[in-house]
């Protein structure tokens, strides 16, 4: 089959997805009657068009059953049944729906097509300074973490459990633990230093606006206003 | 003891960085393995109960490390680490803990040293969080026609509400009240706790 994506779409970044995002909230509020339904519409075809092959909230149960009670709730709040024309009647819900729909769709395509590495060095960029570093060393830590916790809660066990204080027991499990834990953070530092990481001197390339960001959010502000002059 | 800003605003220290990512790990391990059996055994203020568990860890943090930003930093290595779990790539439960960390730090943030009172504050701001958090997701999701159900629903409440008055009421109380006094419980302990851990470190 042709790859239909549009040249240099590859290049859409973390602005780029977050715009996508950002829209598919505001637009709905901008367009009235059933122009609505091409919120969805456009953020499926600009997912498409930036790679997204799979969205994962549409394989989810959960989805169909949010879209379902939005519809029902919808149906009832519009007057569905109590004598007002099933055309007005329906309106409401679908609205909901269709805006559901798009911010579902965005957010996914946003969460899954942005890098974890490009949201923390985002991050970096507002001010949270060595959240990268931060974000590689807990990766690590997760495994140890684990295994602490589980051998604390073992000992805790063999020694009769919780026993009679159960809270005092509880506020000594976590002390050992987090003690276990932050007690190797001296061979972390040492590691780190060893590699000359400074957290001053490291440097974390932002984020920067790519070709695909600028030409995505362009063409999403140029689509708006034609949905709200042409209609 | 208070946690005093030593150097406020300064950066974070390598060591402080080491301290973050561990409690951000513990954090995301609460979220990722309590959570799932409380999700799966549809506890009651299952939400509350894992935010006032990881804001106890949050704000441990910030007695160890007493730099403005440190609340905040866990918060975001644990919604970096929720984001990174397989199976949950949803961006709700990220903005909640980023949400909620945001809302404990604005509040330590208030203080040049907060003390138990700053903390227990702190830990309240961010589990009332989990009390605001279903409507904020239900408005961006829903847009306005979420307006129009609300009314709609309490339309049709109160035509049932003589009857039901008083359990409305307690219903009110309880889905504000008990996430408060969780997080006022957190916001203490992660005090005396982080006070602990500082002594047990430092020897």
């Amino acid at each position: 089959m042709r790859d239909l994506r549009l040249r240099g779409a590859g290049s859409v970044g973390v602005y780029g997805y977050a715009c996508l995002l950002v829209w598919a909230l505001v637009a709905p509020a901008l367009l009235q009657g059933p122009r609505i339904y091409w919120v969805p519409c456009t953020v499926i075809a600009a997912s498409w068009l930036t790679g997204t092959r799979r969205w994962r909230s549409l394989g989810d149960l959960r989805t169909w059953l949010l879209l379902a009670g939005l519809a029902l709730v919808g149906a009832a709040a519009g007057g569905w049944g109590s004598g007002r024309p099933l055309q007005s009647a329906l309106e409401l819900p679908l609205r909901m729906v269709a805006r559901a729909l798009a911010v579902l769709l965005a957010a996914d395509t946003f969460a899954g097509r942005v890098p974890v590495s490009d949201l923390a060095a985002l991050g970096e960029g507002a001010g949270l300074g060595g959240l990268s570093f931060a974000l590689g060393v807990a990766m690590n830590t997760l495994p140890v973490l684990e295994r602490t916790a589980g051998r604390v809660w073992m000992a805790l066990r063999l020694r009769g459990g919780l026993g009679r204080r159960p809270w005092r027991a509880c506020s000594r499990l976590a002390l050992t633990i987090l003690a276990l834990s932050l007690g190797r953070a001296q061979e972390i530092v040492e590691a780190a230093e060893a590699r000359a990481f400074s957290p001053g001197r490291a440097s974390v390339k932002g984020s920067a606006w790519k070709s695909g960001d600028l030409g995505l959010a362009l063409g999403l502000a140029l689509w708006t206003v034609a949905l709200v002059l042409v209609g | 003891m208070a946690a005093g800003d030593v150097t406020g605003g300064a950066h974070f220290s390598t060591r402080d960085l080491v301290y973050i990512a561990i409690l951000g790990a513990a954090w995301g391990l609460v979220e990722t393995s309590l959570g799932t059996y409380l999700h799966a055994l549809r506890v009651p203020f299952r939400g509350a109960v894992l935010t006032a568990l990881g804001l106890l860890l949050a704000l441990c943090g910030r007695v160890l490390i007493p730099r403005r930003g440190t609340v905040l930093m866990v918060g975001a290595v644990t919604a970096a680490l929720r984001l990174l779990s397989v199976g949950a790539v949803l961006l709700s439960p990220l903005a909640a803990i980023l949400i909620e960390s945001l809302l404990a730090e604005l509040v330590v943030w208030a203080w040049a040293r907060p003390g138990r009172v700053a903390f227990a504050l702190a830990g309240a701001a961010g589990t009332l969080g989990t009390v605001a958090h279903p409507f904020v997701t239900q408005g961006l999701v829903g847009g306005s026609g979420v307006i129009a159900v609300y009314g709609w629903l309490i339309e049709s409440t109160a035509r049932v509400l003589p009857l039901l008055g008083g359990v409305v009421w307690l219903l009110v109380v309880c889905a504000v009240g008990i996430p408060l006094a969780l997080g006022i419980a957190a916001g203490l302990l992660a005090h005396d706790l982080g006070t602990r851990l500082q002594e047990r470190l430092a020897h």
